[in-house]
Protein backbone atom coordinates (compact mmCIF):
# COMPACT_ATOMS: atom_id res chain seq x y z
CA UNK A 1 0.00 0.00 0.00
CA UNK A 2 1.09 3.52 -0.62
CA UNK A 3 0.59 6.26 2.04
CA UNK A 4 -2.51 7.66 -0.04
CA UNK A 5 -3.83 4.02 0.58
CA UNK A 6 -4.10 3.20 -2.61
CA UNK A 7 -2.04 0.32 -4.22
CA UNK A 8 1.00 1.09 -5.44
CA UNK A 9 -1.09 -0.33 -8.79
CA UNK A 10 -3.15 2.31 -8.99
CA UNK A 11 -0.62 5.39 -7.98
CA UNK A 12 1.09 4.41 -10.98
CA UNK A 13 -1.82 4.11 -13.32
CA UNK A 14 -3.27 7.42 -12.18
CA UNK A 15 0.01 9.40 -12.41
CA UNK A 16 0.07 7.64 -16.47
CA UNK A 17 -3.25 8.70 -16.84
CA UNK A 18 -3.32 12.13 -15.74
CA UNK A 19 -2.56 13.49 -19.05
CA UNK A 20 -5.63 11.55 -20.54
CA UNK A 21 -8.87 13.08 -18.45
CA UNK A 22 -10.84 10.18 -20.25
CA UNK A 23 -8.78 7.53 -19.96
CA UNK A 24 -8.67 9.09 -16.29
CA UNK A 25 -12.60 8.83 -15.39
CA UNK A 26 -12.72 5.62 -16.88
CA UNK A 27 -9.94 3.76 -14.28
CA UNK A 28 -11.82 5.54 -11.50
CA UNK A 29 -14.85 4.19 -12.59
CA UNK A 30 -14.12 0.66 -12.75
CA UNK A 31 -11.20 1.01 -9.72
CA UNK A 32 -13.28 0.53 -5.93
CA UNK A 33 -9.97 1.35 -4.83
CA UNK A 34 -10.06 5.21 -6.50
CA UNK A 35 -13.74 5.83 -6.20
CA UNK A 36 -13.20 5.29 -2.29
CA UNK A 37 -9.77 7.48 -2.48
CA UNK A 38 -11.45 9.93 -4.26
CA UNK A 39 -14.66 10.29 -1.88
CA UNK A 40 -12.40 10.46 1.01
CA UNK A 41 -10.73 13.66 -0.79
CA UNK A 42 -14.10 14.98 -1.39
CA UNK A 43 -15.35 14.66 2.62
CA UNK A 44 -11.71 16.04 3.25
CA UNK A 45 -12.34 18.92 1.14
CA UNK A 46 -15.98 19.75 2.64
CA UNK A 47 -15.05 19.15 6.33
CA UNK A 48 -12.00 21.58 5.39
CA UNK A 49 -14.96 24.35 4.31
CA UNK A 50 -17.01 23.75 7.14
CA UNK A 51 -14.15 24.64 9.73
CA UNK A 52 -14.70 28.21 8.59
CA UNK A 53 -18.58 28.13 10.07
CA UNK A 54 -17.08 26.75 13.20
CA UNK A 55 -15.75 30.08 15.39
CA UNK A 56 -13.10 30.16 17.87
CA UNK A 57 -13.21 32.78 20.62
CA UNK A 58 -11.51 35.57 21.16
CA UNK A 59 -10.18 35.79 24.82
CA UNK A 60 -12.31 37.83 26.98
CA UNK A 61 -10.71 41.69 26.82
CA UNK A 62 -9.34 41.62 23.56
CA UNK A 63 -12.09 44.30 22.55
CA UNK A 64 -11.17 46.63 25.34
CA UNK A 65 -7.09 46.20 24.78
CA UNK A 66 -7.64 47.38 21.42
CA UNK A 67 -10.33 50.04 22.51
CA UNK A 68 -7.01 51.31 25.11
CA UNK A 69 -4.50 51.07 22.19
CA UNK A 70 -6.10 52.92 20.09
CA UNK A 71 -6.56 56.04 21.67
CA UNK A 72 -3.62 57.77 21.56
CA UNK A 73 -2.84 56.72 17.72
CA UNK A 74 -3.00 59.08 14.83
CA UNK A 75 -5.98 57.78 12.87
CA UNK A 76 -6.85 61.22 10.82
CA UNK A 77 -5.17 61.18 7.02
CA UNK A 78 -4.50 64.35 6.79
CA UNK A 79 -2.59 64.83 10.19
CA UNK A 80 -0.24 61.68 8.49
CA UNK A 81 -0.11 63.57 4.91
CA UNK A 82 0.97 66.43 6.85
CA UNK A 83 3.59 65.39 8.88
CA UNK A 84 5.02 63.42 5.89
CA UNK A 85 4.86 66.64 3.69
CA UNK A 86 7.10 68.22 6.74
CA UNK A 87 9.23 65.31 6.98
CA UNK A 88 10.20 65.99 3.20
CA UNK A 89 10.53 69.27 3.81
CA UNK A 90 13.32 69.08 6.53
CA UNK A 91 15.01 66.90 4.36
CA UNK A 92 15.55 69.05 1.47
CA UNK A 93 16.33 71.63 4.04
CA UNK A 94 19.16 69.70 5.39
CA UNK A 95 20.58 68.91 2.23
CA UNK A 96 20.15 72.60 0.75
CA UNK A 97 22.29 73.73 3.72
CA UNK A 98 24.86 70.36 3.48
CA UNK A 99 25.40 71.66 -0.26
CA UNK A 100 25.88 75.40 0.87
CA UNK A 101 28.27 74.51 3.21
CA UNK A 102 29.91 72.44 0.95
CA UNK A 103 30.25 75.09 -1.86
CA UNK A 104 31.69 77.76 0.87
CA UNK A 105 34.08 75.04 2.24
CA UNK A 106 35.27 74.63 -1.62
CA UNK A 107 35.18 77.99 -2.37
CA UNK A 108 37.24 79.21 0.78
CA UNK B 1 -18.66 35.95 5.50
CA UNK B 2 -20.52 39.00 5.01
CA UNK B 3 -21.26 41.55 7.95
CA UNK B 4 -24.27 40.20 9.79
CA UNK B 5 -25.86 43.56 9.63
CA UNK B 6 -25.06 45.44 6.30
CA UNK B 7 -26.81 48.93 7.56
CA UNK B 8 -25.24 48.98 10.76
CA UNK B 9 -22.24 48.05 9.65
CA UNK B 10 -22.19 50.87 6.90
CA UNK B 11 -23.16 53.72 9.64
CA UNK B 12 -21.18 52.01 11.65
CA UNK B 13 -17.85 52.61 9.32
CA UNK B 14 -18.62 55.90 8.49
CA UNK B 15 -18.22 57.26 11.96
CA UNK B 16 -15.29 54.99 12.28
CA UNK B 17 -13.56 56.25 9.23
CA UNK B 18 -14.22 59.51 10.87
CA UNK B 19 -12.48 59.13 14.19
CA UNK B 20 -15.66 57.99 16.37
CA UNK B 21 -13.44 55.28 18.61
CA UNK B 22 -16.72 54.28 19.58
CA UNK B 23 -17.91 53.29 16.26
CA UNK B 24 -14.39 51.45 15.79
CA UNK B 25 -15.03 49.59 19.06
CA UNK B 26 -18.36 48.18 17.96
CA UNK B 27 -16.97 47.23 14.93
CA UNK B 28 -13.67 45.22 16.73
CA UNK B 29 -16.49 43.49 19.19
CA UNK B 30 -18.30 42.45 16.22
CA UNK B 31 -15.77 40.86 13.82
CA UNK B 32 -13.35 39.99 17.09
CA UNK B 33 -13.85 36.60 16.95
CA UNK B 34 -14.35 35.95 12.88
CA UNK B 35 -10.55 38.10 13.16
CA UNK B 36 -8.91 36.16 16.03
CA UNK B 37 -10.37 32.57 14.49
CA UNK B 38 -8.86 33.14 11.54
CA UNK B 39 -5.44 34.55 13.05
CA UNK B 40 -5.35 30.99 15.33
CA UNK B 41 -5.73 28.91 12.28
CA UNK B 42 -3.16 30.59 10.39
CA UNK B 43 -0.48 30.62 13.55
CA UNK B 44 -1.79 27.63 15.63
CA UNK B 45 -1.39 29.26 18.69
CA UNK B 46 -3.36 31.06 21.44
CA UNK B 47 -1.41 33.87 22.46
CA UNK B 48 0.15 34.61 19.18
CA UNK B 49 -3.09 34.64 17.78
CA UNK B 50 -4.35 37.39 19.93
CA UNK B 51 -1.72 39.70 19.69
CA UNK B 52 -1.95 39.16 16.18
CA UNK B 53 -5.85 39.87 16.53
CA UNK B 54 -5.04 42.91 18.68
CA UNK B 55 -2.61 43.85 16.11
CA UNK B 56 -5.05 43.44 13.11
CA UNK B 57 -7.21 46.07 14.87
CA UNK B 58 -4.80 48.75 15.88
CA UNK B 59 -3.48 48.21 12.06
CA UNK B 60 -7.18 48.38 10.66
CA UNK B 61 -7.58 52.11 12.79
CA UNK B 62 -4.68 53.61 11.46
CA UNK B 63 -5.45 52.24 7.97
CA UNK B 64 -9.44 53.42 7.74
CA UNK B 65 -9.34 56.17 6.63
CA UNK B 66 -7.76 55.02 3.26
CA UNK B 67 -10.57 51.95 3.24
CA UNK B 68 -12.60 52.75 -0.08
CA UNK B 69 -15.35 50.17 0.60
CA UNK B 70 -14.39 48.33 -2.68
CA UNK B 71 -14.52 44.90 -0.43
CA UNK B 72 -16.64 43.67 2.34
CA UNK B 73 -15.33 44.99 5.81
CA UNK B 74 -14.42 41.69 6.59
CA UNK B 75 -12.57 41.09 3.53
CA UNK B 76 -10.14 43.80 4.06
CA UNK B 77 -10.26 42.89 8.24
CA UNK B 78 -9.23 39.17 6.70
CA UNK B 79 -6.21 40.70 4.19
CA UNK B 80 -4.64 42.89 7.49
CA UNK B 81 -4.98 39.58 9.73
CA UNK B 82 -3.21 37.40 6.99
CA UNK B 83 -0.51 39.95 6.95
CA UNK B 84 -0.13 40.49 10.05
CA UNK B 85 -0.35 36.65 11.39
CA UNK B 86 2.33 36.48 8.39
CA UNK B 87 4.95 38.80 10.03
CA UNK B 88 4.48 37.70 13.90
CA UNK B 89 4.49 34.18 12.93
CA UNK B 90 7.85 34.63 11.25
CA UNK B 91 8.95 36.70 13.92
CA UNK B 92 8.16 33.93 16.79
CA UNK B 93 8.32 30.18 14.30
CA UNK B 94 7.37 28.13 17.22
CA UNK B 95 4.65 26.19 18.53
CA UNK B 96 3.22 25.77 21.58
CA UNK B 97 1.16 22.28 21.40
CA UNK B 98 -0.40 22.94 25.47
CA UNK B 99 -2.01 26.22 24.24
CA UNK B 100 -3.01 24.98 20.83
CA UNK B 101 -4.75 21.87 22.79
CA UNK B 102 -6.33 24.20 25.04
CA UNK B 103 -8.00 26.59 22.15
CA UNK B 104 -8.88 23.48 20.49
CA UNK B 105 -10.98 22.41 23.62
CA UNK B 106 -13.17 26.00 23.64
CA UNK B 107 -13.49 25.89 20.07
CA UNK B 108 -14.96 22.64 20.45
CA UNK B 109 -17.07 24.01 23.61
CA UNK B 110 -18.21 27.17 21.47
CA UNK B 111 -18.94 25.15 18.25
CA UNK B 112 -23.20 25.41 17.50
CA UNK B 113 -24.42 22.11 18.45
CA UNK B 114 -23.72 19.55 15.76
CA UNK B 115 -26.41 18.91 13.11
CA UNK B 116 -24.03 16.62 11.05
CA UNK B 117 -23.52 13.01 12.20
CA UNK B 118 -20.99 12.14 14.83
CA UNK B 119 -18.36 10.60 12.16
CA UNK B 120 -18.40 13.81 10.33
CA UNK B 121 -17.46 15.84 13.60
CA UNK B 122 -15.18 13.29 14.70
CA UNK B 123 -13.78 13.88 11.00
CA UNK B 124 -13.64 17.41 12.22
CA UNK B 125 -12.01 17.03 14.85
CA UNK B 126 -9.22 14.96 13.81
CA UNK B 127 -9.19 17.55 10.71
CA UNK B 128 -8.21 20.72 13.01
CA UNK B 129 -5.39 18.69 14.96
CA UNK B 130 -4.06 17.60 11.38
CA UNK B 131 -4.33 21.46 10.00
CA UNK B 132 -2.80 22.32 13.34
CA UNK B 133 0.18 20.17 12.54
CA UNK B 134 1.29 21.34 9.24
CA UNK B 135 4.36 23.51 8.58
CA UNK B 136 3.29 26.96 8.31
CA UNK B 137 3.63 27.80 4.94
CA UNK B 138 1.59 24.74 4.13
CA UNK B 139 -0.72 25.37 6.98
CA UNK B 140 -1.52 29.06 5.39
CA UNK B 141 -2.29 27.77 1.89
CA UNK B 142 -4.99 25.24 3.37
CA UNK B 143 -6.45 27.72 5.61
CA UNK B 144 -7.01 30.53 3.23
CA UNK B 145 -7.91 28.68 -0.04
CA UNK B 146 -9.66 25.30 1.55
CA UNK B 147 -11.36 26.63 4.59
CA UNK B 148 -11.70 30.90 3.80
CA UNK B 149 -12.38 29.59 0.01
CA UNK B 150 -9.64 32.61 -1.34
CA UNK B 151 -8.70 32.21 -5.23
CA UNK B 152 -4.80 30.85 -5.39
CA UNK B 153 -4.26 34.74 -6.60
CA UNK B 154 -5.39 35.61 -3.62
CA UNK B 155 -3.43 33.35 -1.48
CA UNK B 156 -0.09 34.00 -3.38
CA UNK B 157 -0.28 37.49 -3.25
CA UNK B 158 -1.05 37.43 0.64
CA UNK B 159 1.69 35.11 1.12
CA UNK B 160 3.78 36.66 -1.63
CA UNK B 161 4.32 34.19 -3.51
CA UNK B 162 4.03 32.81 -6.66
CA UNK B 163 0.43 31.00 -7.94
CA UNK B 164 2.73 28.24 -8.99
CA UNK B 165 4.19 27.74 -5.43
CA UNK B 166 0.66 28.35 -4.01
CA UNK B 167 -0.68 25.67 -6.01
CA UNK B 168 1.99 23.24 -4.93
CA UNK B 169 2.16 24.08 -1.49
CA UNK B 170 -1.53 23.00 -1.28
CA UNK B 171 -1.32 19.81 -3.51
CA UNK B 172 1.63 18.81 -0.66
CA UNK B 173 -0.91 19.92 2.34
CA UNK B 174 -3.70 18.11 1.36
CA UNK B 175 -1.84 15.07 0.16
CA UNK B 176 -0.22 15.50 4.12
CA UNK B 177 -3.69 15.84 5.80
CA UNK B 178 -5.17 13.15 3.47
CA UNK B 179 -1.99 10.30 4.40
CA UNK B 180 -2.67 11.49 8.15
CA UNK B 181 -6.56 11.30 8.31
CA UNK B 182 -6.22 8.12 6.38
CA UNK B 183 -3.51 6.22 8.43
CA UNK B 184 -5.28 7.22 11.68
CA UNK B 185 -8.62 5.71 10.43
CA UNK B 186 -7.27 2.49 8.53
Amino acid sequence: MAGSGLSIGCVVRSHLLAADPGRHDAHIDECLRCQAEAARYRTMLRSLAALQDTVVPAPAGLASAVGAHIGGLDHDPRKAAGREVAVAAAGVVAVASALALWRRTISA
Amino acid sequence: MADRNPIDSAELLDRARGGDEGAFNELVRSHQHEVFSLAFRLLGNYELAADAAQETFIRAWRALPRFRGDAALSTWLHRITVNTSWTLGKRARRHSAATLDEAILLDDASAPTPESSAETAELGGRLRAAVSELPDPQRAVVVLKDIYGWSHAEVAKALDISVTAAKVRLHRARRRLKEKLWREVD
